[in-house]
């Protein structure tokens, strides 16, 4: 059920009440499982239904030049084109990096819900602020982080946000991108990625064995990238709902 | 086709691993991307101090072994720097 992991992201972010919980839980979806590189949502489409991610990880991308540019990543309890409530015509492409199972609702429910909850309406704007805020870091990291900061920024940021949706155990998460996916994202060559990763192995601070990551020493990984979680606006809380509406399903 | 991509600069950097891409032209593309960023992020290093970047891409992952596909120099050249023992081609900066 998509609400599960986004129930959780919430509550980590901003805290929900019962009734908001409840809702979010009898929410309409249709579930749709993408391959590796698949797209969601095209440049130029028009959206009529959110996606929440619900396994697996989406990414944003622009194609300029012919080179690929991904814009942002989204993991488990994301939801990646909420934006599209207000901007319908997308100006980016929507794709899946490696397999993804992603909840659909319609836009009709989700006016709805948010017309009947100002908590709900506050909630998923700020989500949308963090979006942007994450954004922003983005922009100073490939502007301005040498490309070894740059690689080991992303790691940090990605494990910050799947321990929010409890997806890290003893320091280490799923991460089915390919070195050319990181290529894209950090603005750096694949071979560049390549001898950047081996580097960082080197140092003792990530194991990589695709699909798995495992960050090794995290205060010196985060040093190294100049990360500081800050900018995730995280409330430090485990996500689950308060009053007991449902089970959590262990994974 | 894998190529390999060592760095020559105050140190050796032998790439062991390599990487598997497509043709020359992409090979080409990439090598010019990492040095450019290379230097970018080494900002005023052994460059300044009369050290040339020297980045060469070959099918071995043991530097100096096999065929080289091609090679990119980048050098500071600064009046009056040139040293007149070297040779032309260990001097591109010439009568800077």
């Amino acid at each position: 059920m998509p609400s599960q992991k986004l129930i959780q992201r919430l509550q980590a972010v901003v805290g929900l009440s019962e009734s908001d919980c409840y809702a979010l839980t009898s929410m309409p979806y249709t579930v749709r499982e993408f391959r590796d590189g698949e797209y969601i949502l095209r440049e130029g489409d028009r959206a009529s239904q959110c996606a929440v991610v619900m396994s697996g990880f989406l990414f944003r991308e622009k194609t300029i030049g012919g080179r690929a540019q991904i814009l942002s990543l989204y993991i488990a309890g994301d939801m990646p084109d909420v934006h599209t409530l207000h901007l319908p015509l997308m100006d980016h492409d929507l794709r899946s990096a490696g397999p993804s199972t992603i909840g659909f609702v319609p836009h009709s429910f989700l006016r709805g819900l948010l017309t009947s909850s100002p908590s709900l309406t506050h909630a998923i704007w700020r989500e949308t602020l963090i979006d942007a805020a994450i954004y922003r870091e983005w922009v100073a990291n490939l502007g301005a982080r040498d490309a070894l900061a740059r690689v080991a920024h992303m790691f940090c940021e990605i494990a910050a946000r799947a321990e929010v949706v409890g997806l890290v155990k003893n320091s280490e998460f799923y991460l089915p991108f390919t070195q050319q996916n990181i290529a894209y994202a950090c603005g750096l060559s694949v071979v560049h990625v390549n001898r950047t990763i081996q580097e960082l192995r080197r140092r003792g601070l990530i194991e990589r064995e695709r699909p798995m990551v495992k960050l090794l020493r995290r205060e010196e990984l985060e040093r190294v990238a100049e990360f500081t979680p800050d900018y995730l606006h995280l409330r430090g809380e485990k996500g689950h709902c308060k009053g007991g509406t449902g089970t959590q399903l262990q994974r | 086709m894998r190529y390999f991509f060592h760095i020559f600069s105050e140190t050796v950097l032998a790439d062991d691993t390599g990487t598997e891409l497509p043709d020359l032209q992409i090979a080409e593309d990439e090598a010019v991307m990492m040095a450019g960023q290379i230097l970018r992020d080494r900002r005023s290093g052994a460059l300044w101090k009369g050290t040339p970047f020297r980045m060469q891409i070959t099918d071995s992952p043991t530097p100096g072994h096999g065929q080289t596909f091609f090679t990119l120099h980048f050098t500071a050249c600064e009046p009056g720097a040139s040293d007149a023992r070297k040779s032309q081609a260990d001097n591109p900066c010439g009568n800077i």
